[in-house]
């Protein structure tokens, strides 16, 4: 009889075979994707060049990617339904290192599409004479005391601020993966929530406008929203929250801003939602789990 | 005492319950597979066949009970114990539609360090796979044969093998069931087969399970099952009736023309012929039991005493 010896494996060959599986499992997304990518390109190219505008590559643009963060993990566990019979857990690994491998080889597919997807923009830009990023002069004061009172400073979006788009989108990969590996049937239980959200809105909306229900909605929106850590700051490092129109004497309005986005409350934001979300990968892990 | 202890089986389980909600999966199931033995593991459909052999992979959790391969407890060690097993699986499980199945196979062998690429290649060939063919658009006969394939290349000490010649055409049939042979003898590995087609696996087999919604009901060497199964050609009155010692080893009752009646029945032969004999029946024949008649009958009778 063999005897009973533990086995042994690394997890880079393991991580390395789901990174081929992955890889093969989302080829046709990939394909079409790309082909959509070019398309959207050569259009904002020819645009430019007819009318005589330029475009410029932005950060936020790259937030287009996130419902394929969002919808990515459903096409790597595709052909292994973690709570059906899936192949993967047949392999002589740990059920978590598989999952473990085959989450982290879907993380770095969705890396390289945010890559491919930042080099065409870039040359996009170039292609149309565009800016790569934002170089304006932006009013900065207190809200309160209006557009005359401000300072105008000079904005050129920094380095880090691409790395906005690259955080929110791994940021709900996670969240995706989390309630895909963790509930087993996760859009019922997605969809039940957004019902059952919906119903208090429109029950809130229906008691008056100054109840407590409403309010204390309202509040709750605005901390996970527009808090000191809310999403706006984890996934446009601030840019909704920071700034507001205001208007000017004359026709139009104008960004008021009352403070620049800054590192610190974007990596901190970030970590609080990519915090979570990992939280609750490890969570949906727990459930698969092999001693 | 003997000289030598009885080799532990390589696979045993120990009171093995699964449920899913409602529905008995398994109960209580004590099942013992000698190292070596080729053990047939019959029953209907929803018996529990599959789930079994999955919670021996450690693949389905069991709620009860405990389940030991190769020396591993599969629930500490299911990793250990599917390194050393090849698993064809009941349904499509252990294929990837989109892939190519050259590629599945090349990304399977990864996993097994014992992987003979020589023996894969021969297997490929005789089984006449094609690699270059997507998994989704092969049959199921020749999605099988890669299964087959995959479980059978490394050589594990331990085969699960869940309706192995399902999909396959007569002809494919007899290959692989000669393969198998093939493969067992130079191997000699540990082999649980599920099959419905008692059959075509008779020569193979040398140990009989049967489960019946989720309880091991029966469980027994083929030779003890073939040695004391016997169809008893009787000759009797139609008011007779079996006294209670000859009722109880009776299994199935087939009534013929006028006084001619067959009775299946469990026990020594000479001691049942005493008893019709006993009873006032005139025993015309006794004969033998195919092991797939023999099956057949532990399926559908209650009594099972002999072979518990």
């Amino acid at each position: 009889m063999t005897s009973p010896e533990r086995l042994r494996r690394s997890f880079g060959p393991l991580l390395g075979s789901q990174l081929r599986t992955t890889g093969l499992a989302i080829h046709r997304e990939a394909a079409l994707a790309a082909a959509a990518l070019a398309l959207t390109c050569l259009l904002a190219v020819t645009t430019s060049l007819r009318f005589h505008e330029r475009f410029h590559a932005l950060p936020e643009i790259l937030l287009a990617t996130l419902p394929i963060a969002l919808l990515l993990p459903w096409a790597v566990w595709r052909g292994d339904p973690p709570f059906g019979r899936a192949y993967l857990w047949t392999l002589p690994v740990r059920r978590q290192q598989a999952a473990l491998a085959k989450i982290a080889a879907g993380a770095v597919w969705l890396v390289l599409i945010l890559f491919v997807a930042l080099i065409a923009l870039v040359a996009t830009a170039a292609a149309t004479g565009g800016a790569i990023g934002l170089h304006e002069v932006r009013l900065v004061g207190p809200p309160e005391a209006g557009a005359a009172a401000a300072m105008p400073v000079a904005w050129s979006t920094p380095a880090w601020m691409w790395l906005i788009p690259f955080g929110a989108a791994l940021t709900a990969y996670a969240a995706s993966s989390a309630a895909l590996l963790g509930l087993r049937h996760p859009l019922r239980w997605l969809g039940g929530a957004a019902v059952a959200l919906a119903l208090l809105v429109v029950l809130a909306l229906n008691m008056g406008p100054h109840n407590p229900l409403y309010e204390g909605i309202g509040r709750f929106a605005e901390t996970l929203i527009g808090g000191r850590w809310g999403l706006d700051f984890a996934v446009t490092g601030g840019t909704a929250s920071l700034s507001h129109d205001v208007d000017v004497p004359g026709p139009g309005s104008v960004y008021l801003w009352r403070a620049l986005p800054t590192t610190g409350a974007w990596a901190g934001a970030l970590a609080v939602w990519l915090g979570a979300a990992l939280l609750a990968l490890a969570l949906a892990l727990r459930r698969h789990w092999e001693r | 005492m003997t000289d030598r202890e009885p080799p532990a089986p390589a696979v045993r389980t120990r009171g093995l319950a699964k449920s899913y909600g409602r529905e008995t999966a398994l109960d209580g199931v004590d099942l013992a597979v000698a190292e070596g033995g080729v053990y047939l593991l019959a029953g209907t459909n929803g018996a529990g066949k599959s789930t079994l052999l999955r919670c021996l992979l450690n693949v389905e959790r069991p709620d009860r009970g405990a389940a030991f391969a190769l020396g591993f407890d599969t629930r500490l060690n299911g990793a250990e114990v599917r390194a050393r097993t090849g698993y064809v699986a009941e349904t499509g499980e252990g294929t990837y539609r989109w892939m190519r199945a050259g590629r599945f196979l090349a990304l399977h062998s990864g996993f097994y360090p014992a992987w003979d690429e020589e023996y894969a290649s021969h297997l490929v060939r005789l089984l006449e796979v094609r690699l270059d063919s997507r998994l989704g658009a092969l049959s199921k006969g020749q999605a099988r044969r890669v299964q087959i394939v995959a479980a059978l290349a490394h050589r594990p000490p331990l085969l699960l093998l869940d309706e192995l010649t399902d999909g396959l055409d007569p002809l494919a049939r007899e290959e692989v069931l000669a393969l198998l042979a093939e493969h067992l003898a130079d191997t000699g590995a540990t082999t649980i087969l599920s099959t419905h087609l008692v059959g075509e696996v008779e020569t193979l087999i040398d140990h009989v399970g049967v489960l019946r919604s989720g309880r091991l009901v029966a469980q027994a060497p083929a030779e003890r099952l073939l040695g004391r199964l016997r169809r008893y050609h009787v000759d009797a009155a139609e008011s007779w009736t079996a006294p209670p010692a000859l009722e109880a080893r009776v299994l199935r009752r087939e009534t013929g023309l006028g006084r001619s009646l067959r009775l299946v029945a469990a026990g020594d032969e000479a001691e049942t012929a005493a008893a019709i004999a006993d009873s006032g029946a005139r025993l015309l024949e006794a004969s033998r039991l195919s092991l797939s008649e023999s099956v057949l009958i532990l399926l559908q009778s209650e009594r099972h005493h002999d072979f518990a």
